[in-house]
């Protein structure tokens, strides 16, 4: 197992039980799309991933003790 | 009866000061709407290619759409357009407030300027008629001093206005159109247009109401608003600006002229932060609800009139992260410096931030800036640019020509530190997060544009005209392009229209659809806006090929093909050979040819603009004869 630090940012906390950090152990090999999984993500909902200070996508390879910070994207000016 | 237009342009030679009427019937609305069409058609029609943007024979067009003035949310905005002294190419820009209301108010679909006065002028337009008058004694002031002078002596205190100050008056090369004081026409230099024909404003006041088809379907919809503002996001809220740490976690926020990826203190810098400390309301524009613009007030380090709003996000960011400033305060002031003198807030931060890189690579010197400590952080240095470019005082005159020319005469490799497209400095959206923007910014008609590029941050999917599959960020092939093919060509029926970017409706096509039937009253279809789309970017392409504009012209500055240099884009940059095939099947997909980027007879003859053929001779009729 790994264990991976998420924090969540606006509305995404509602999928940490509304705190803005939290741990999960997942197995190894998992991806950012199986932590989505696991807090919930809707479907056609986007979250933009930073993982370790780097912009990350669904396919990253998740390792321990990673820093994964989910947020909403920015569009042109306007909050989506 | 006619719907949504008036069947008036005016016509204002300022050379001869004479001014005309002339009329137009439905069938031209029904093909070019109004803003970007409309203008690109009569440069098309009447500008003499090759001539000098500033000089009296360009033509200064002020269009409002067939939306504009209708009472339904997002349809204050209209379009100033003219060849851009900045990029040399199809310019035009657009602004929201009342001004483009006022003016369909006052019996006008558009007002087509050619010219140039002896002396200072203003034009007074209202209701249905039109007189050129002395501005000797506006020359030099401020648009806030101005405004106020022009509606004292025109006894009428809700009169509109776009005008320019010392910047357009001086030809910044990216002085702006203010209209309202608060909103601007921001890009391309329209203002060093106004500047070069001697003319200081335009003052509009009319008394009719835009006849709309359908007022009940209207009320209908904006009722539907008011019930769903939450769709706006924050921007009801806070207006733009409300995302910084989104921005910067993801690696947008442009930091030290697009080069770091680093800004340690984005949230005091934020729409947040403002409504906390500097704040006095939020102000909206002609029969919107949403209000998304700021008002700031203060008098202390500097003091700010609140006449002239408040920064919007590309403000915050352009003269803000992208001149490593933190200072809100000092932003505000340089916000409100820009509305005084008529600046494009983005160009104006683009190129400070482009001076700063120069400056602390010793390509300029103290000598070369007066003294200034023009090193990155620094907000009164800042703020004395801003003087000086509004101005063209020392340094300040170089940096009014823009970074692309100010880089040419600095020399030294200057260049590599210029990011612009087309002359056009970048706004602020990083294209190594966003590809799809990767691929606007390089070519679309005005230069570097992000109001009508694809953000492909939010932007995957497009189910309403049939792509349904979402698309990666990261993805530049096939169908990324086949996205940004569909979603921008919708997107830029809105500078047509007019409507605004920010209302929900604009990217759902059932909507918007029915609010142009309702204005209108033609049984019109998301298939014919779509046509409209498509038209007014084959008719702004044709244009720039007119003028001598190639695929070649169609590029990045290097500064994104290499990672930021820290911070969540640091391992990541726009691949150029990815880019250039993305470009290729762009053009192709969009009827062009793919060797001279010019717009095929086939196409021309499909959205039934033949006519456009003869004005860019292009050389594929030769195939097809």
């Amino acid at each position: 197992m790994i264990e991976v630090t998420v924090i969540a940012y606006g509305k995404i906390r509602r999928y940490l039980q509304g705190e803005p950090k939290r741990t999960f152990k997942l197995k190894i090999e998992s991806s950012v799309r199986d932590l989505f999984r696991l807090l919930g993500k809707p479907d056609g909902e986007i979250w933009m991933v930073n993982v370790n200070g780097l912009l990350a996508n669904e396919e990253y390879v998740l390792k321990d003790r990673d820093e994964v910070r989910l947020f909403k994207p920015v569009g042109g000016g306007q909050p989506s | 009866m006619a719907y949504g237009f008036n069947g008036k342009f005016l016509r204002v030679d300022l050379s001869s000061s004479k001014i005309s009427v002339e009329e137009r019937r439905e069938s031209f609305y029904r093909k070019y709407f109004g803003g970007r069409c409309v203008i690109a058609y009569y440069l098309l029609r009447e500008l003499k290619p090759g001539i000098d943007p500033l000089s009296p024979e360009n033509i200064l067009i002020f269009a409002p759409g067939v939306i504009t003035g209708a009472p339904i949310a997002g349809s204050g905005r209209s379009s100033v357009g003219a060849k851009s002294p900045l990029t040399g190419a199809y310019g035009e820009a657009e602004a929201g407030g009342f001004f483009g209301a006022e003016l369909k108010r006052a019996g006008f679909d558009g007002i087509i300027i050619k010219g140039k006065a002896k002396h200072p002028v203003y034009l007074w337009v209202h209701d249905g008629e039109a007189e050129i008058r002395d501005a000797r004694h506006l020359w030099g002031l401020d648009t806030g001093e101005s405004q106020e002078i022009i509606r004292k002596e025109l006894g009428d205190k809700l009169i509109r206005t776009a005008q320019i100050g010392k910047a357009g008056e001086n030809m910044v090369r990216f002085a702006c159109v203010i209209h309202d004081l608060r909103d601007a026409a921001g890009r391309v230099g329209m203002g060093a247009v106004m500047g070069s024909k001697n003319l200081k404003a335009i003052a509009v006041r009319g008394h009719r109401s835009v006849e709309v088809a359908d007022p009940e379907k209207l009320r209908e919809l904006s009722k539907w608003l008011l019930d769903n503002l939450d769709k706006t996001g924050t921007l009801h809220q806070f207006g733009t600006g409300a995302m910084m740490t989104s921005h910067v976690l993801s690696g947008n926020l442009p930091t030290r002229n697009f080069r770091d990826g680093e800004f340690p203190n984005p949230e005091g810098i934020s729409a947040q932060r403002i409504a906390e400390t500097v704040r006095i309301g939020m102000e909206g524009c002609f029969a919107c609800p949403i209000r998304c613009k700021k008002v700031v007030k203060f008098e202390e380090p500097w003091s700010v009139d609140p006449i002239y709003g408040g920064p919007e996000y590309e403000t915050l960011a352009a003269l803000g992260s992208n001149c490593g400033i933190d200072d809100l305060k000092a932003i505000c002031k340089a916000h409100e410096l820009c509305q005084r003198y008529s600046l494009d807030t983005i160009s104006t931060g683009a190129t400070i931030a482009f001076a700063m890189e120069c400056y602390e690579n010793g390509l300029i010197t103290k000598e070369d800036t007066g003294g200034i400590d023009l090193t990155f952080g620094n907000a009164e240095a800042m703020l004395k640019m801003i003087e000086l470019i509004a101005m063209r005082e020392g340094i300040g005159d170089v940096l009014a020509e823009g970074v692309k020319r100010a880089a040419e005469k600095i020399g030294k490799g200057a260049e590599k530190y210029a990011v612009h497209v087309k002359g056009e400095e970048v706004p602020m959206h990083d294209p190594r997060l966003k590809r799809g923007l990767s691929l606007g910014y390089a070519v679309f008609p005005t230069g570097a544009d992000h109001n009508n590029n694809l953000h492909d941050t939010d932007v995957r999917s497009f189910p309403a005209l049939g792509i349904f599959e979402e698309v990666p960020l990261e993805d530049l092939g096939p169908r990324k392009v086949r996205l940004f093919v569909y979603f921008t060509n919708w997107r830029v029926i809105s500078n047509s229209l007019l409507m605004c970017n920010f209302l929900p409706w604009v990217t759902n096509p059932r909507q918007l659809t029915e609010i142009v039937r309702a204005v209108t009253g033609w049984d019109t279809s998301a298939f014919e806006l779509y046509k409209l789309g498509e038209r007014s970017m084959n008719l702004t392409r044709a244009f720039n090929v007119r003028e001598g504009f190639t695929p070649k012209d169609d590029r990045l500055p290097p500064r994104f093909f290499k990672p930021q240099t820290s911070g969540p884009l640091s391992k990541t940059a726009v691949d150029p050979e990815k880019l250039e095939k993305a470009k290729e099947l762009y053009y192709r997909m969009m009827g062009w040819n793919p060797d001279t980027g010019a717009p095929t007879m086939e196409k021309l003859a499909e959205l039934d603009i033949l006519w456009v053929a003869d004005e860019v001779k292009t050389n594929v009729r030769e195939d097809l004869d």
